[in-house]
């Protein structure tokens, strides 16, 4: 148990320095308070849930296609439900509806031209020779006889039944959306107090939708980020007053919180980065870690003091910080291996940088602990603490201590009561599930739930499934056979379950084509359930009559002026995931397999599909960050101690902890959701302190030459005091979280609290019962070489299991004519092993040009093909060689070694990640990796039209990666190529970002047939968004020919030159 | 022809032929010119101002004889950074720098041939030979002996010392074990480390590396070297295999030849107190292993030497060398950071084993080692920062620096090296000697 262990002399001379320059440090201190806290001034917030997704998942980028071709946006929804009259179908209900839609669409952050209810939308009349489209009502009738026929009217226009008033007639909605979706609240706030001035008898009016769900929830998490970290603050110092009563300990203390808050959120903000909704719970954490830390510290102070009130105060001050110096360095680094942990693994980009400045904070924290704090304290010199008198150990002390002793001296007994609480846990843990519903982040009794609820209950639905059909040209929707799909795609949906109304521009064209009496066309052999024009002229002419007779406005977020791309939208009445699920694969199987067309494919879009797609991902990314946080907690552990078996004691009790935290969840039924997937790896890297804590305190008695128990005695009180307000102060900062309005972050809060609790308790027991079985066997001092063993296996192991990256998607089975393409510029023949003399020039934006001449080899086998670019000029990087192994397996293991001619020796490199740049060219890894293929595990594929630069010989095909990780990978959101049909090779090839923003341009020039085998002469890639050029000339290309598969070694690199 | 001259002149006369046979002029194939400015942060005993240039002739030919001449003549500004004339006695009198005065000296790096002999292919004449895996420590890159005329600031190609050497290097039969390759050298050149004189910038004076003298003994009178000097008692032996096996690059390397490291002794004669340094024999078995554990390459280098000569300083104050069995492991990981850049971390641990009596060195030292850098603007700009540790990250040497590339050929770097740690210590020795360097690098 030698953990790092600087001598005494050096540590005690350095606090020394610190003391006897107590103003300097003081002044730096604050100084760095000052410049990082000045970032604060620029602090951007982002109140959105949304930011939470990574705005370059696909699914985020289709919903704002959506919304750029429709002008679509989430709305906020106010119904008007009959109570005590049997409809809204009476002359008030209707001139409600009225007054109601006209006041909302004059709420200036409503879009008045997207507001939609029934006394806004048109019906479809007449007949062949005279045909119209009349409004539901202008003027709200005033008569039963009026309001019953506008009932008539809107029930024979199925488009709107479900959608704006409900079956029953018992509930009208007014649907509007917003400029900016980021306002939400402001929306929902003015409806609300619309909703509440105007009461009506006989009717309730709620207001929902999805515009007020996120903005109010935004709102909400908002307003508690601002009130709960100051309240959790206020707490946790009153704990430490309590603590130690003496106001001026909170002095260094206060200044301690200020380096590691307004350091960390201050640099966050100097680096640009916002402050998300999550980010709230940063300060209470950093707080409660930079507590922790000062807490130990002015134990120790006081306690010295009680011992020797005779000794200067600045020798006390130097002796404690020479005891602390090392536990609050390994807590220090195993809580940032925690953090890290987060940083890593996190999907969620707010998450991840909550991971780095948690990270950052903590290290902020120990430096001013250090640093700052026995400075201040030498300046302000803390009278001795009433609560801390020599002699006496005080109660919790006392307790604690006890507890410990027993641990130690019973150690079985104490295992065995942890096993079998452990054994209890694991039941209800498994129960666990990953979920969410966005309005049960809400009261039972919030306005916007209760509003929800009964939306769902009558209407077809508030949450919203669309698919977005794109055609690949303008008018490409003007097909009846294609409109014919699209109905049988609505039926499809309609027969999802929880979908209760899938809506389109066909409904119109169908209401249409009733009154002018067109025949209905048969599609797959079946009746279409809608009487759709038999041919693509008519329907172009009934879309046109529409035009002329109504307001086109009325379907824009149906279909759009070119008709070329249209929408589906499918009402669910579930915002859970794990109802949502099954209709969201089920439709985009469908789409892939039944739908998806040349020249028209259909994509999965809206709220719904937002939703899905990233929680489907929640799951495997909490495992991760949680595994990921305890191997590095371990790892650390590990190190610090240079022992495996105190690593692994290091992280069982938070492991406990978590166990418990997990079998609450499953017990009360609390999800897996965004909020409470945070809770495990916070709890992981704030609760191993206390295991550290005692670890160490028990280390340093034994090697005093103390058996456990007597080590305990000795060493413990202090410690296990300050431990003990550590986790008060951490679970009552917490559990402040508990008195937020969203149960979520009340949830939230909890959790964390009862981890906190779990952490201290276990650490207390575990560490004691397991060292004092350690020593009693003797197997503590082990050889360090044993430990260094050990960990080095586990975390290779660990590594191996946490880094190996995520198991390839299947390539799903298709008959499609796009997949066979694809297939077929796949299985292009490349040659076993062959020779190339390459030229690379690269033009940058300036026009300056960069030169390199280079010998390229590749060689195929054993499921990997190996590469080889030697350089060959000029003169300053001759001779360097890059080598990889590519395996042909998709998430294979790539490896890649660098030689440099300098250092003699070949250099094994990371493997860059796919979409970074090769060499600084603009070719990715991936494009140098696949020559000019498409990897069909990575892609999704669809014919489309032949981009710019191809020939009319050429074939359009459109590839689009399989999931937001790979795009992301990759550096792609979709890859539009031109396939020469001779050789299958692409001739062009348009790159999007994962913004659909124009990236690059491939051209493939020279190609031409060398041992029957189709090879490139030049390739160039001009990249937009750099403004660079990269050009690639192949000559001398010789098959056969180069060094062979088993030659592709490190060792030879050094020889490759001469290859 | 003593034997320390056959392999000079063997590599000469081949290299001799070839350069005849391909009409090579005088005029270098490369031409490397560097100016460096160095400053001092808290005095000026940093400061440099340094031009060197390195011609380099080579000739890859067709025909399977290649051969490679470089020198390295370097001249500074004035005679402040080490000085009077640099000691040289660490050098073989065939390796030795030719001096320029006290503030100059020409050097020659590499001077050998390359040729095959069927599967085996050999490379005779002055030459590094890098076995170890591991940036900014050595462990098993032990063949050269290394110049610490500025500590180990200077990048290992630069600071190795090149030796003349006959290696040969053949592809073993392959019996279904992976691919491997076996490597054999003999060095007759028995030069070791070059130390830096008494009182120059990067003079040693932590008592480790002063063979046990504290600051509070007296300086002793003279230092002399005894120069091994039999080719073949003193002869380095190398043996390697070096595998590729599963995807894992793998070696096993066996080393005896004489420690670089040099030992001392004081001997009194009259009034005269004497400091001999003296190197003596070991052997240094190791392995080393680097592969793919998903993004991240982790390398593992371990290194025992039984029996290795280590400096004493025993309670009467005599200074004096035991034998101990030494241990070195070092685990080491690089991967792809946030934010787009490359990250490095390595951990040795290096243990004496064997309870030595008056021990100068600590039984174990911890170095530690932590890299990042990212580049900007296409490349062109590259921004990285190395912390180089010990002993529990109180003492430690940390460098940023900025390298600009103008383009082929130019590339200016701005760097700072920020020593901490105690006066004993492997940094903090330097602790006063924080610096400020400015260099500029063109090829011709």
């Amino acid at each position: 148990m030698n953990a790092l262990r600087p001598r005494a002399d050096d540590t005690r001379a350095l606090f020394r320095f610190v003391v006897r320059n107590a103003w300097k440090f003081m002044l730096a201190g604050l100084i760095g308070v000052a410049l990082m806290g000045a970032g604060l001034m620029q602090l951007e917030k982002e109140p959105s849930t949304d930011s939470l997704i990574p705005q370059d998942d696909p699914s985020i980028t289709m919903r704002d296609r959506a919304e750029e071709i429709f002008g679509l946006r989430d709305p906020v929804i106010v119904a008007v439900a009959a109570t005590d009259a049997q409809s809204v179908f009476t002359p008030d209900g209707l001139a409600l509806i009225a007054s109601l839609h006209r006041e909302i669409e004059a709420i200036d952050v409503i879009r008045a031209d997207r507001v939609a209810s029934i006394a806004s939308e048109s019906q479809v009349g007449g007949s062949p020779e005279e045909f119209r489209v009349d409004r539901f009502y202008e003027q709200a009738p005033k008569t039963i006889a009026g309001a019953e026929a506008v009932r008539d009217a809107v029930n024979a226009s199925p488009p709107h039944v479900g959608s704006l008033v409900s079956q029953d007639g018992r509930m009208a909605l007014i649907v509007a959306e917003l400029y900016d979706e980021n306002d939400g609240d402001p929306a929902y706030q003015a409806a609300r107090a619309i909703a509440e001035a105007t009461e009506t008898p006989g009717y309730d009016i709620h207001v929902a939708g999805e515009g007020a769900v996120t903005g109010y929830l935004s709102a909400s998490i908002d307003d508690d980020g601002k009130r709960l970290p100051a309240i959790a603050g206020v707490l946790i110092l009153l704990i430490v007053l309590a603590a130690f009563r003496d106001v001026k300990a909170l002095i260094p203390l206060l200044v301690v919180i200020a380096g590691a808050v307004a350091g960390s959120i201050g640099l966050m903000s100097w680096l640009g980065i916002k402050y998300y909704v999550i980010t709230s719970a940063l300060p209470i954490i950093l707080i409660a870690i930079a507590v922790a830390d000062t807490i130990h510290i002015l134990s120790g102070y006081f306690s010295r003091r009680a011992v020797s009130p005779e000794t200067p105060v600045d020798d006390i001050i130097v002796e404690t910080m020479v005891d602390l110096w090392r536990p609050l360095t390994l807590t220090t680094l195993t809580t940032m291996a925690g953090f890290l942990g987060i940083a890593l693994a996190s999907i969620m980009p707010p998450l991840a940088y909550f991971g780095w400045f948690a990270l950052i904070g903590t290290f902020l924290a120990w430096g001013y602990s250090l640093l700052v704090l026995p400075a201040i304290m030498a300046l302000v010199r803390p009278s001795p603490s009433p609560m801390i008198v020599h002699g006496r150990t005080g109660w919790i002390a006392s307790v604690l201590t006890k507890a410990a002793g027993y641990c130690a001296a019973r150690p079985a007994v104490a295992l065995a009561g942890v096993a079998i609480i452990m054994l209890c846990v694991t039941l209800p843990a498994s129960a666990v599930k990953i979920d969410t519903d966005r309005i049960q982040l809400f009261g039972l009794h919030e306005p916007i739930r209760t509003a929800d609820v009964a939306i769902n209950e009558r209407m077809a639905g508030t949450s919203y499934l669309d698919v977005v059909i794109e055609t690949d040209e303008a008018e490409g929707l003007l097909s009846a056979e294609r409109a014919a799909k699209i109905s049988a795609l609505q039926d499809f949906m309609t027969g999802l379950p929880n979908v209760n109304k899938a809506r389109a521009f066909t409904d119109v064209v169908s209401e249409i084509n009733q009154v002018i009496g067109s025949p209905g066309l048969v599609h797959d052999g079946r009746p279409a359930s809608r009487s759709l024009p038999g041919d693509d002229d008519a329907l172009a002419q009934q879309l046109l009559l529409y035009e002329a007779s109504g307001d086109p406005e009325d379907i824009a977020d149906e279909i759009d002026m070119e008709y070329r791309y249209a929408l589906v939208r499918g009402f669910m009445d579930t915002r859970t995931y794990t109802s949502q699920r099954p209709a969201v694969e089920a439709l985009g199987r469908y789409l892939e397999t039944e739908f998806n067309e040349e020249g028209m494919t259909g994509a999965l879009s809206g709220r719904v599909n937002v939703d899905h797609n990233w929680m489907k991902r929640l799951g495997d990314s909490h495992v991760r960050s949680v595994i990921l946080s305890l191997a590095l907690v371990f790892l650390v552990g590990a190190l610090l101690f240079r022992s495996a078996v105190l690593g692994v004691l290091s992280v069982t009790p938070v492991l406990f902890a978590i166990l418990s935290v997990y079998a609450l969840m499953g017990a009360v039924g609390i999800f897996i959701e965004p909020s409470t997937s945070m809770f495990a790896a916070i709890a992981i890297g704030v609760g191993v302190d206390f295991a550290v804590h005692f670890i160490d305190r028990i280390d340093k008695g034994v090697s005093e030459g103390l058996s456990v128990p007597e080590a305990i005695a000795k060493r413990f009180p202090t410690s296990a005091r300050a431990c003990f307000i550590n986790a008060a102060a951490l679970g009552l900062g917490f559990s402040v979280l508990m008195s937020s309005a969203l149960p979520t972050v009340m949830r939230f809060g909890l959790l964390i609290a009862v981890a906190a609790a779990a952490s201290f308790i276990a650490g207390l027991v575990l560490t004691c019962a397991i060292l004092a079985l350690i020593h009693r066997r003797g197997t503590a001092t082990q050889p360090l070489v044993a430990s260094r063993a050990a960990v080095k296996i586990s975390a290779v192991a660990l590594a191996a299991l946490l880094l190996t990256p995520a198991a390839p998607l299947t390539a799903q089975s298709s008959q499609l004519s796009a997949d066979q393409i694809a297939k077929k510029v796949y299985d292009r023949a490349e040659g076993d092993r062959v020779e190339r003399t390459l030229a690379m020039t690269k033009t940058t934006r300036g026009g300056s040009v960069q030169r390199r001449q280079a010998m390229s080899y590749r060689s195929g086998g054993s499921g990997e093909r190996r590469s080889l670019i030697v350089y060959t000029g000029p003169r300053s990087i001759r001779e360097t060689a890059f080598m990889t192994h590519d395996s042909a397996r998709s998430g294979g293991a790539d490896r890649r070694w660098l030689y440099l001619p300098a250092r003699g020796s070949a250099m094994r490199i990371p493997d860059a990640e796919r979409g970074k740049y090769f060499l600084g060219t603009g070719f990715s890894y991936e494009d140098i990796k696949s020559e000019l293929k498409f990897s069909l595990d990575d892609y999704t594929f669809a014919k489309a039209s032949v981009p710019r630069g191809g020939s009319q010989s050429h074939v359009g095909l459109k590839a689009t990666p399989r999931s937001s990780a790979i795009a992301r990978e990759l550096g792609y959101g979709s890859v539009h190529a031109a396939i020469d049909p001779t050789s299958w090779m692409p001739r062009v090839i348009v790159f999007n970002d994962t913004k659909g923003k124009l990236l690059k341009t491939v051209t493939v020039s020279n190609v031409r047939r060398i041992s029957g085998i189709w090879t490139v002469g030049e390739v160039a890639v001009e990249h937009h968004q750099k403004g660079h050029k990269t050009v690639f000339a192949y000559s001398n290309v010789s098959y056969g020919n180069g060094p062979g598969f088993s030659e592709f070694l490190p060792e030879n690199l050094s020889k490759a030159i001469d290859w | 022809m003593p034997a320390r001259l056959i392999i000079p002149a063997l590599a000469l006369s081949q290299a001799a032929s070839a350069v005849a046979e391909s009409g090579a002029a005088l005029v270098p194939a490369e031409l490397e010119v560097e100016l460096e400015a160095v400053t001092g942060l808290e005095n000026d005993l940093s400061d440099l101002a340094e031009l060197t240039l390195r011609p380099t002739w080579e000739n890859p030919s067709e025909d399977g004889l290649d051969y490679t001449l470089s020198l390295r003549m370097r001249v500074a500004a004035a005679d402040d950074f080490t000085p009077g004339r640099p000691d040289r006695t660490g050098y073989a009198s065939i390796s030795r720098p030719v001096a320029l005065g006290d503030a100059g000296e020409i050097e020659l790096r590499d001077a050998y041939v390359d040729f095959e002999l069927g599967d085996l292919d050999l490379r005779l004449g002055k030459q590094q030979i890098v076995w170890g895996k591991l940036y900014g420590f050595k462990l098993l890159d032990v063949v050269n002996p290394q110049s610490f005329r500025r500590f180990i600031l200077d990048e290992f190609d630069e600071s190795r010392i090149g030796l003349w050497t006959i290696n040969a290097r053949a592809p073993l039969p392959d019996i279904g074990l992976g691919d491997w390759t076996g490597q054999v050298i003999v060095s007759p050149d028995t030069t070791v480390h070059r130390l830096p004189n008494p009182g120059s910038t990067f003079d040693l004076t932590a008592p480790r590396f002063r063979f046990g003298l504290r600051p509070e003994d007296p300086v002793p009178d003279a230092i002399r070297t005894e120069r091994p000097d039999n080719p073949i008692d003193d002869a380095v032996f190398g043996a390697r295999l070096a595998g590729f096996v599963r995807g894992i690059d793998l070696s096993f390397v066996m080393v005896s030849g004489l420690d670089p490291q040099p030992l001392g002794r004081l001997e009194t004669e009259g009034d005269t107190t004497t400091l001999v340094r003296f190197n003596k024999r070991r052997t240094l078995f190791g392995a080393s292993a680097a592969g793919n554990v998903g993004r991240v390459v982790l390398r593992f280098e371990a290194g025992f030497t039984p029996n290795r000569s280590i400096q004493t300083r025993l309670g009467n104050g005599v200074l004096s060398d035991a034998q101990a069995d030494q241990l070195g492991i070092a685990v080491a990981a690089d991967f792809s950071g946030p934010f787009d850049t490359f990250m490095s971390f390595q951990v040795l641990q290096d243990m004496i084993l064997t309870e030595v009596e008056g021990n100068v060195r600590p039984d174990n030292d911890t170095l530690i080692s932590a890299f990042v850098r990212r580049s900007f603007i296409d490349d062109k700009l590259t921004a990285s920062v190395q912390l180089l540790a010990a002993d529990g990250l109180t003492n430690f040497v940390l460098r940023p620096r900025v390298t600009y590339e103008f383009d082929d050929t130019t590339r200016i770097s701005l760097g700072a090296d920020i020593f901490s740690g105690n006066s004993d210590e492997i940094f903090g020795q330097f602790a006063d000697r924080d610096q400020i360097t400015l260099g500029i690098i063109r090829t011709f």
